[in-house]
């Protein structure tokens, strides 16, 4: 073998994989077409583009600066990959009140809407975030019918039930206020979630972020979001943690895609 | 002794004109790794206490795993990894191609600058401005100062290959030039791909890319240094040649044609194309073809003098190496047969694995590299086998405990655990438990094994080794030895003077 | 020792010089193969549906230009507004005639 030879043979051996692997497909996969919906199957011909609310490229920044992915995944795999599609909350939801079994892999299209890096995730220690907004949502809602039940407020309008927002709007300042939760899920991660019934300590290892919040002075009626008093100082959540709670309050990857997009067996064509 | 014939001498003049023209960037390089071991170490078990028992430390957000994480990771490779491998390159190449190193100055330079960035990068990430990739934490300034400054390092051991006097070209010198050439390929691609090009690609994309560099650095830069370094190594001590050169040629093709495809298989399941993602699982099984071949070679070498094992720390340090690189190879490709990927995907198994591969294969023959070259370069021998062996075990313990029950038994159960759909995800929590506790053991082993070496390390710094005529051996020669009596040089000196004038 | 017939300062030199040229080229080729390889534009999801509501717009106004076209119908004639933009202008030029109608107040 020569040096030449070997050099060639390198190149060759390198450049081709790294060519079909990396290069490529990175160039091609940057603008990536929307799908539509179908006039047949999906009784739609809209384009197939979802946007997500919230400050999602600040939070997402964020929420790669402070690490969260070492622990934190945010896709739904295939079946032929895992059984996470099958999971309650991680890929939609069973019990969705005007869509029903909302649960479905991930796709590119979930990704590219203000991130600008896909947040795969290095492992689960902690759960999947890829739903984190939904499973909001459904606690929120509960939270509130239970709230409301408290109250005696009326959960149904002229034999209508009243939808989650009413409620909401009825209950006021009782009702559950999303961001307060999750910052403080994040001030102190042990003492809010709620204990799972088999095990007597709060299962969460979730780190304590004391960087997100700072301390104010502890004067009138408080502050909205304060976290916790300590020390006759308030704690206030800063900017970046309004920025990353905003982005996870908003991660929702079960949105309705079309009937071809659709991986599961009981997938039903619109209108029937 | 009998009278040496004049090429032997001239050879052995050579020799020492080089290790003597190498001393200060080598050592350097060496102690500045071992010191970045440690210090990686100390993040590690922050790291993994951190995830077993969260309120610890909660004060300071720079002890939370998502910064520690990366820090450790960072610090291993560039810090340790790097600058291991930096040394037995420039030092190698230069003893291969017979070429003194007239660069060191550059180089010793250069490496300072190599640990600064590292320190500076570091910092950032541990006050939360690092990028929250893995193998690429450090800001993108940070990785194109390193970029630049490998270069200002690799490229003389590149113009000592090309002005080598003619004749074989060893195994090694393939190995390094082949790692010499891929690193500033995969760098400049992971630093594009995985930073520079962020807002101006599919974000799934980037992410790959980075799953790619971590996989192309661990199989195309440390796996062939540390060969390279197992191929010198083992004929060396043993006095034997390679067990089979044409074998080994099989195996660095097999790790040039297989390895820069694997990598993306972390990404399985996710939404990029399929064929990427069974192409690279697909690698990382064949990957067991090229370490079967470095695995047969090394131990067949070593087994042609049997005796080497006992005595040589050098070459016991390569052998488990060896060793540590099929487990290694032979845990990938388990883990990356889809049918267990769904499991170890994204358990704990995937840390566990780089963590063999890093520490159990790599680290373990850049120690017999060591090992072998320190005396050399500092004309000392090791003050305390005692301490080597104690390094050795430890060391072997702790990398063991972490392959068998965190990687293999850990990844498996706590991904079985993630995949029972009917349980909550505390459960999943709760087996993970035991494993991430006896991580922070196996690193507690690690580190002690660490802070040995690099006390040892330090002391052959200062130029506080033995001064003897016999290389510090792990046993007693049981029959006499070809350096002659044993003994410190200088009161033999004094007694050759003494016999001379009577 | 025999002098070592390959090392000389050129080629020295010229690995030096090789070696940063492959580097460079190494990151040439990424930028070359990437850009070679995609469109101009980016997705993005915004853009898409920009896309999608110009289109729309563009569907709006050409069904209200329909509307406001020249008709007949019947005796009375419609006709597209611009048409009677130079009848205002003449109205606003005509003085207003006596009516014959006493005021109720005398201005001076």
């Amino acid at each position: 073998m020569t040096v030449k030879t070997f050099f060639y043979g390198l190149i060759a051996s390198f450049g081709l994989p790294w060519l079909i692997m990396l290069a490529v497909p990175f160039g091609t996969m940057r603008s990536l077409e929307s799908p539509r919906f179908d006039e047949v199957n999906d009784e739609s011909t809209a384009l197939y583009a979802p946007t997500r609310g919230g400050r999602t490229e600040n939070g997402s920044l964020i929420y790669a600066q402070e690490g969260c992915a070492m622990c934190h995944s945010q896709v739904t795999r295939p079946s032929y990959a895992g059984n996470d599609v099958f999971r309650e909350g991680q890929g939609g939801t069973k019990k969705n009140p005007e869509r029903g079994d909302t649960r479905r892999i991930t796709n590119a299209w979930d990704f590219s809407n203000g991130e600008k890096r896909a947040h795969i995730g290095e492992s689960r220690i902690g759960p999947d975030l890829g739903n984190f907004g939904n499973r909001l949502d459904a606690l929120a809602s509960s939270e509130n019918h239970k709230a409301a039940a408290a109250v005696g407020l009326e959960l149904e309008k002229d034999g209508v039930p009243l939808t989650p927002m009413q409620i909401a709007v009825a209950l006021g300042d009782k009702a559950f206020d999303k961001e307060l939760y999750v910052y403080k899920h994040l001030y102190k991660p042990r003492k809010e979630n709620p204990t799972d019934k088999r095990q007597e300590k709060h299962w969460s290892v979730c780190q304590s972020n004391p960087q997100f919040f700072t301390k104010t002075g502890n004067y009138g009626q408080g502050a909205v979001d304060a976290v916790a008093v300590k020390c006759d100082k308030q704690v206030v959540p800063n900017d970046n943690c309004r920025a990353i709670v905003s982005y996870l309050i908003n991660l929702k990857k079960d949105g309705a895609v079309p009937y071809a997009m659709q991986y599961s067996k009981d997938k039903k064509k619109a209108g029937k | 002794m009998s009278t040496s014939t004049i090429p032997n001498i001239e050879d052995a003049e050579l020799r020492a004109d080089i290790d003597r023209s190498l001393r200060h960037p080598v050592m350097f390089f060496f102690a500045s790794g071992a010191a970045w071991l440690a210090v990686s170490l100390v993040l590690g078990i922050l790291a993994s206490a951190k995830t077993h028992s969260p309120d610890f430390l909660s004060c300071c957000a720079c002890f939370n795993v998502g910064r520690t994480m990366p820090a450790h990771m960072s610090t291993l490779i560039y810090g340790w990894g790097a600058q291991a491998a930096f040394g037995v390159i420039i030092w190698l190449m230069s003893r291969l191609s017979r070429q003194e190193c007239k660069k060191s100055g550059i180089i010793l330079a250069v490496g300072h600058f190599w640990n600064l960035m590292v320190a500076v990068g570091t910092v950032c990430v541990l006050a939360g401005s690092g990028t929250g990739i893995v193998w690429m934490a450090f800001p993108k300034s940070i990785m194109i100062a390193l970029a630049v400054a490998y270069f200002l390092i690799g490229i003389w051991a590149v113009i000592a290959f090309r002005v080598r006097r003619g004749g074989h070209i060893y195994i090694s010198q393939w190995y390094l030039l082949a790692a010499l050439f891929w690193f500033p390929w995969i760098m400049i691609s992971g630093i594009l791909f995985g930073q520079a090009y962020l807002g101006n690609g599919h974000p799934l994309m980037i992410t790959a890319s980075t799953a790619w560099f971590r996989s192309a650095l661990m199989f195309l830069f440390f796996t062939p240094v540390a060969a390279a370094s197992a191929y010198y190594i083992a004929p060396k001590v043993t006095g034997r040649p390679v067990y089979s050169y044409s074998l080994a040629i099989f195996g660095f093709w097999a790790l040039a044609i297989i390895g820069p495809w694997a990598g993306m298989q972390r990404m399985m399941g996710t939404p990029i194309s399929s064929f990427i993602q069974f192409l690279s699982a697909g690698a990382a099984v064949l990957m067991i073809i090229p370490a079967i071949a470095l695995f047969v070679n090394i131990i067949k070498t070593a087994k042609s003098n049997s005796d080497a094992m006992s005595y040589s720390p050098s070459l016991r340090f390569t052998v488990a190496g060896a060793v540590g690189m099929l487990v290694f190879t032979v845990l990938g490709a388990m883990m990356a047969l889809p049918d267990a990927l769904r499991f170890t995907q994204f358990s704990v198994a995937q840390y566990g694995l780089e963590l063999t591969g890093l520490l159990g294969f790599f680290s373990m023959c850049m120690f017999g590299a060591i090992y072998f070259i320190v005396p050399r370069i500092t004309n000392r021998e090791w003050i305390s086998a005692g301490m080597i062996t104690q390094h050795f075990w430890l060391f072997i313990y702790g990398v063991s405990f972490i392959a068998v029950f965190y990687t293999f038994l850990g990844g498996f159960m706590h991904g079985y655990s993630l995949e029972q759909v009917g349980e909550p995800h505390s459960a999943a929590v709760a087996r993970l438990y035991p494993y991430a506790v006896g991580l922070t053991t196996g690193f507690v082993f690690i580190l002690i094994a660490t802070f040995m070496f690099c006390i040892h390390l330090m002391l052959m710094w200062l130029r506080l080794g033995r001064r003897s005529s016999h290389p510090t051996l792990l046993a007693r020669h049981a029959h006499s030895s070809p350096h002659g009596p044993e003994g410190d040089l200088d009161k033999l000196e004094s007694l050759d003077s003494k016999a001379s004038t009577n | 020792m025999e002098p070592n017939l390959r090392d000389t300062p050129l080629r020295r030199f010229n690995t030096f010089w090789w070696g940063l040229a492959l580097f460079v080229v190494f990151g040439i080729a990424c930028f070359v193969i990437k850009n070679f390889f995609q469109d101009d534009e980016m997705y993005s999801a915004d853009d898409e549906r920009g896309k999608e509501r110009i289109v729309k717009r563009e569907q709006v106004e050409a069904a209200q230009a329909a509307l406001l076209e020249f008709k007949k119908d019947g005796d009375s004639v419609q006709v597209p507004p611009s048409a009677l933009f130079s009848l205002a202008g003449e109205i606003l030029e005509t003085k207003p005639a006596d009516s014959g109608v006493p005021h109720n107040k005398e201005f001076k």
